[in-house]
């Protein structure tokens, strides 16, 4: 149950304003998939000081926010075909491998 | 001596025949060999089925070999992406046959391949249109589990970052992807790389895929992926 709800109205967000709002929900140290679309913005909102591991299905952990202009880098990418940056503690994995099969209880 | 290396893409690509089941790496135009798919086009083999995860974009590479109509089927996850134009329109035509399988079942069908596992169970697709005529174990909706098979090609076509000349490869971030798992799962195994580096030269810990799983490789040291 969240705010708007209990406001009894919806208050009408842009597509960063919606992802700054998912991001403000992810707590520190989860893992987290961002899917093509929308979800793979939400890596733009988390502050850097809040360790959060974001993953993507094409083999990438630890993503970071949409580079700087100027530091693209073509050869890394996220879901949805778009320029990322990493995060320290990055990996590669192979597409499809960095899936967990089960949720983990939240520690 | 063992020595994997060929002189071109044209050469790489020789054990390629009509009707055979292609696997192609990349997700997006990252660590998608598009130089060995051109190098079919020339080839002129025709009836082929294509696994990769997307099914093309633009006018090259597989979007290219699928406009000639030598594709008989695409195996994939994500067909429709900005300018899939030309599997869009060979489907709307009925000249093209699709597949979808989910991205982690596709993932885990080339594993089992490489590692010699004949069929699996997963909860993916569960109840929906893509387990329709598969066997399914489990009774309750949260526990049933679909039968898949592993996804075998006759051939793998792929994109590596080094490779020496007995095959052994690492790939570049993001390009990476579906490249290691293809590599293991086709009877015949050819790479397009970006540097050719003297055997023993690579660091040990670094290799990804193994030379074992490798057959041919050809120097395509093109520069960085065009994204649009």
């Amino acid at each position: 149950m969240g705010a708007q709800a209990q406001a009894g109205a919806i208050a009408r967000r842009d597509r960063a304003a919606m992802a700054a709002r998912v991001a403000a929900d992810i707590p520190e140290g989860w893992v987290v998939n961002l899917g093509i679309g929308l979800p793979t913005l939400v890596a733009d909102h988390v502050p850097p000081d809040r360790e959060v591991i974001f993953q993507s299905e094409n083999g990438v952990i630890a993503m970071g926010p949409a580079p700087a202009p100027g530091e693209e880098d073509p050869w890394l990418i996220n879901a949805g075909k778009q320029m990322v940056t990493l995060r320290p503690g990055r990996q590669f994995r192979l597409a499809g491998g960095q899936f967990r099969s089960h949720p983990r209880r939240a520690a | 001596m063992i020595d994997k290396i060929v002189a071109s893409a044209r050469e790489a690509v020789a054990p390629v025949e009509s009707g055979m089941t292609v696997l192609i790496g990349g997700f997006g135009q990252v660590g998608t060999p598009n130089h060995l798919i051109e190098a079919l086009c020339e080839k002129g083999v025709r009836d082929l089925v294509v696994v990769s995860n997307n099914a093309g974009t633009g006018t090259h590479g597989l979007a290219r070999l699928m406009a000639e109509g030598r594709v008989r089927k695409v195996i994939c996850s994500y067909p429709r992406s900005r300018g899939s134009v030309v599997l869009e329109e060979l489907y709307r035509e009925g000249r093209i046959e699709l597949e979808i399988v989910p991205q982690g079942t596709l993932a885990e069908r080339l594993r089992a391949a490489g590692a010699g596992i004949p069929a699996f169970y997963t909860p993916t697709a569960a109840g929906t249109l893509l387990a329709e005529g598969k066997e399914i174990r489990g009774r309750s909706t949260a526990g049933a589990c679909v039968l898949e098979h592993a996804l075998p090609g006759d051939v793998a076509l792929i994109e590596a970052w080094e490779a020496d000349r007995w095959g052994n490869l690492t790939f570049r971030k993001s390009g990476r992807n579906f490249n290691p798992v293809m590599a293991m799962a086709a009877r015949c195994t050819i790479v397009q790389a970006h540097h050719i580096v003297p055997l023993g030269e690579l660091d040990p810990e670094r290799i990804v895929t193994p030379g074992v799983f490798v057959d041919r490789v050809v120097h395509i040291p093109y520069g960085s992926p065009r994204l649009t």
